[in-house]
């Protein structure tokens, strides 16, 4: 009896889940392994109609040859790195800011919230208007309080162009990090601070030994949602640098469109973005792995 | 500066995408392939929500006679309308705000969605006019501004409700 219950309940889930399998499976894995597939063959646009032409590893060699895709490489990890550290910082300390009892902190939580309602091109754009080499406010200001002694082209200086994405991205992505923090601070029982300063444990103390072992499965799940959305951010480098100048900002995911859509080769895209695959997964599996976040306590 | 503003200058011929071929370039394909890239993340959100919902209704239900299907639509479903919203708003921002699906399946200007077409038809190779930039982009960010001012409240309970415990 409830042996042919629990395979009954297990086929009923599986009829639910239907649609979002054949779907997955449609949009997401059949393209993947095509996508592999396609990069050991010669994916040529000229040379492509006649036919499939196996071309073994010569795509990998094409993308290492110049180094093109260890760069790319560089800038995405540094990229992720450093917007996902500056996120985790900037959001715990303001969701500790918000969580305290200050005057008109619904209205500020809410216009904290707003540039992640913001759609990501028109962020890019914005961004790109403040940091306009001519006119933008960011050259205006740094001029004005003698910070600058002349205006600097942000998007298309050579030191300049990945730091302006950077700070569009941290714009963008903060919120969420905030929210989350926010709700994670949310659950902590205010009796614990109470009983930990009757203990005598200063700020700094139940800080490190009350907020944050609380909020470790937050941090632990928003800064892997982090690490990943950053390192496959495409339109903020689209928009406002186009994998310029002289490719300091081409990430993996530029190279990838560039590769296909401007070289039109869709060998090496498909090389480029297997290997970003394959990065990205182990990534991912490595944080599961040393944080833990597959276990439940 | 790379070749922005037309990817598809050449038209792709490929045989393995002939099955596809249909699809691109519609409205329908572009519609599957956005709802699919929000299905993990709405059922990361649902189950929240899902899990929150004591299994004892559930066995009084079953006890009172509803069936497998009916325990799900008269009350998990309703119990669970609030995280409902949430994903359908999610999924909603999702798509409003796709830039690389657009890009990459549509070629006719008229079926572009609205980050695309924006950086297609209002952001030259030389140079830009700000002014009609900045309105579009204001333009663009004033519907979600509006569905976020009138359902924060929901978006917020969604997203924390689903992911706070980890």
């Amino acid at each position: 009896m409830t042996k042919s219950r629990s395979i009954q309940e297990r086929n009923f889930g599986l009829w639910l889940l239907l649609p979002a399998i054949l779907l997955t499976g449609a949009c997401i894995f059949i393209p993947i392994v095509r996508s592999v597939a396609l990069s050991f063959f010669d994916g040529r646009l000229e040379t492509m109609s006649r036919g499939q032409v196996w071309k073994g590893i010569g795509n990998y060699q094409a993308i290492f040859k110049g180094g093109t895709i260890l760069h790319s490489l560089t800038v995405t990890v540094l990229f992720a790195a450093a917007v996902t550290t500056a996120m985790f910082v900037v959001g715990l300390a303001l969701a500790m800011l918000l969580n305290t009892k200050i005057q008109g902190q619904r209205i500020l939580r809410s216009l904290a919230l707003l540039p992640w309602v913001t759609p990501t091109v028109i962020s890019a754009l914005l961004w790109s208007w403040i940091f306009q080499a001519q006119y933008g406010l960011a050259n205006y200001l740094l001029l004005k309080f003698g910070i600058l002694q002349r205006p600097i082209a942000w998007t298309s200086d050579i030191h300049w162009a990945l730091p302006t994405v950077m700070v569009a991205a941290f714009w963008r992505d903060l919120p969420f990090m905030f929210l989350m923090m926010l709700a994670g601070l949310q659950s902590i029982p205010a009796e614990m601070y109470e009983a930990a300063t009757i203990d005598g444990a200063g700020p700094v103390t139940s800080f490190f030994h009350i907020t944050i072992p609380f909020l470790r499965n937050v941090i632990r799940t928003t800064v892997l949602l982090a690490i990943i959305n950053n390192f496959k951010q495409f339109p903020l480098f689209w928009t406002m640098t186009g994998g310029g100048p002289v490719d300091r900002t081409t990430t993996l995911a530029v190279l990838t469109y560039k590769e296909a859509f401007v070289n039109l080769d869709f060998g090496t895209a498909a090389a480029v973005s297997s290997i970003w695959l394959v990065l990205l997964v182990a990534v991912t599996l490595a944080y599961t792995r040393i944080f833990g976040v597959s276990e439940r306590e | 500066m790379y070749e922005k503003n037309n990817p598809f200058n050449c038209p792709v011929r490929y045989p393995w995408f002939d099955v596809i071929s249909h699809l691109l370039n519609t409205r329908i394909g572009l519609v599957l392939v956005l709802a699919t890239m929000a299905i993990p993340f709405c059922i990361w959100l649902i189950k929240g929500f899902f899990d929150d919902i004591p299994r004892s209704i559930e066995e009084s239900a079953e006890i009172d006679g509803c069936s497998r299907m009916g325990i799900l639509t008269r009350i998990v479903v309703p119990l669970s309308k609030p995280g409902l919203l949430a994903i359908g708003l999610y999924t909603f921002m999702i798509a409003w705000d796709d830039f690389l699906f657009c890009l990459t399946l549509i070629i006719t200007d008229t079926l572009r969605t609205l980050s695309v077409g924006i950086s297609m038809r209002y952001l030259g190779d030389a140079s830009f006019d700000w002014a009609q930039v900045t309105t579009v982009s204001i333009m663009g960010a004033i519907p979600m501004f509006f569905l976020f001012i009138f359902f924060n409240r929901y978006m917020i309970q969604g997203l924390t409700a689903g992911s706070v415990k980890g």
